[in-house]
């Protein structure tokens, strides 16, 4: 009898993970119907990649803001496109005409997310952009930073199912950001050394670390565009 | 001696709007791949050169995941125009018209020696 349950069990335990696995590939499906299948990722130090058409399956699937109608307000503004043309095209493949505008910062910051061949990149209205490929972006990898002068800004892409990011500095102090259009900012007083967060449903968090330059002379005038 | 002058305010004139980057489409972008070797981690890596710099990147070429960062410095000095950028894998910044000529470097934070690759834009 005991057997015979725990047979059961198994056979209940393995129907839950088909019921889930078959849910997830469903929404994947229903999410990019027409979408070409994820390509092979860009090599950036070749300079050469043509920027895709669309986003692919695998970005479409793990990046609701890609999912939604573009607007004229996802268009990036002139400095950044042409930046987005020069650059993220030729390295990476993104496509600045498929970009759509995750969040505005308190301090009128905009973020894009851009799709490119088989990376996804980070856009800033102010001149920064960082990319990952779109498979590093589920491991947390698609984080980036830079010191500014009441701390550290940093930021990054998260995937569907995140609703906020912990950032975490030496001393045991902690940040946390908002997630919004699958993107993340935060302005913080100390010296990041790691983000985490959980993605909705899973049973572990992901967290990586990250390295803020040492501190060095620095042109006293802001420069930005 | 007054053609002389005058030509002599024209040129200097031009010279002036030149750094103000007021003719931008007067020359094409140049494209100025630097690095692409091992590099310790922390060490910085740029060509040498100074230009008028208007992008930066750093791109790691291999398998896994290397924090890279870029940066400008005022050419022949050790002072940033702006603090590092950094990320996973690849970033990459476009910068304003500046008064004075940079120098392009890259880096990386992770582990003991990896390829960077820089890329500068000028």
């Amino acid at each position: 009898m005991a057997s015979l349950l725990r047979s059961l069990g198994k056979l209940t335990a393995l129907g839950a993970t088909v019921a889930l696995l078959g849910g997830i590939a469903g929404a994947s499906e229903a999410a990019a119907p027409d979408a070409p299948p994820p390509p092979a990722p860009a090599a950036p130090q070749e300079h050469a990649a043509t920027p895709i058409d669309a986003p692919d399956q695998a970005q479409l699937a793990l990046l609701g803001v890609l999912r939604r109608e573009r607007q004229a307000s996802d268009a990036l503004p002139d400095g950044a496109r042409a930046h987005a043309d020069a650059r993220l095209g030729p390295d990476v493949g993104a496509n600045a005409g498929l970009s759509r505008r995750a969040l505005r910062t308190a301090l009128g910051e905009d973020l894009y997310v851009v799709p490119g061949r088989g990376w996804v990149c980070l856009a800033s209205s102010e001149g920064p952009s960082s990319c990952t490929p779109t498979d590093r972006i589920e491991q947390g990898y698609a984080v980036a930073l830079q010191r500014i002068p009441s701390g550290v800004r940093i930021g990054g892409l998260v995937p569907d199912g995140v609703a906020r990011a912990e950032v975490r500095g030496a001393g045991g102090e902690t940040a946390t950001a908002t997630a919004e259009g699958n993107a993340w900012r935060a302005d913080v007083p100390f010296e990041p050394v790691a983000v985490a967060w959980t993605r909705e449903g899973a049973a572990s968090e992901v967290a990586v670390p990250v390295h803020v330059p040492p501190v060095a002379p620095t042109a006293p005038v802001a420069t930005g565009p | 001696m007054d053609r002389l002058a005058h030509r002599a305010a024209l040129a200097a004139a031009c010279a002036l709007l030149g750094v103000l980057g007021v003719f931008p489409g007067a020359a094409a972008a140049t494209n100025n791949s630097y690095c692409g070797v091992l590099i310790s981690n922390g060490t910085w890596c740029g060509d040498g050169t100074d230009h008028f710099y208007t992008s930066n990147s750093a791109t790691y070429p291999g398998t896994g995941d290397v924090w890279v960062c870029e940066r400008l410095l005022i050419a022949n000095t050790s002072t940033q125009r702006e603090s590092p950028v950094c990320a996973y894998n690849y970033v990459s910044q476009t910068f304003s018209p500046y008064v004075w000529q940079t120098e392009a470097e890259v880096t990386h934070y992770t582990g003991v020696n990896h390829t960077v690759n820089g890329l500068g834009v000028y």
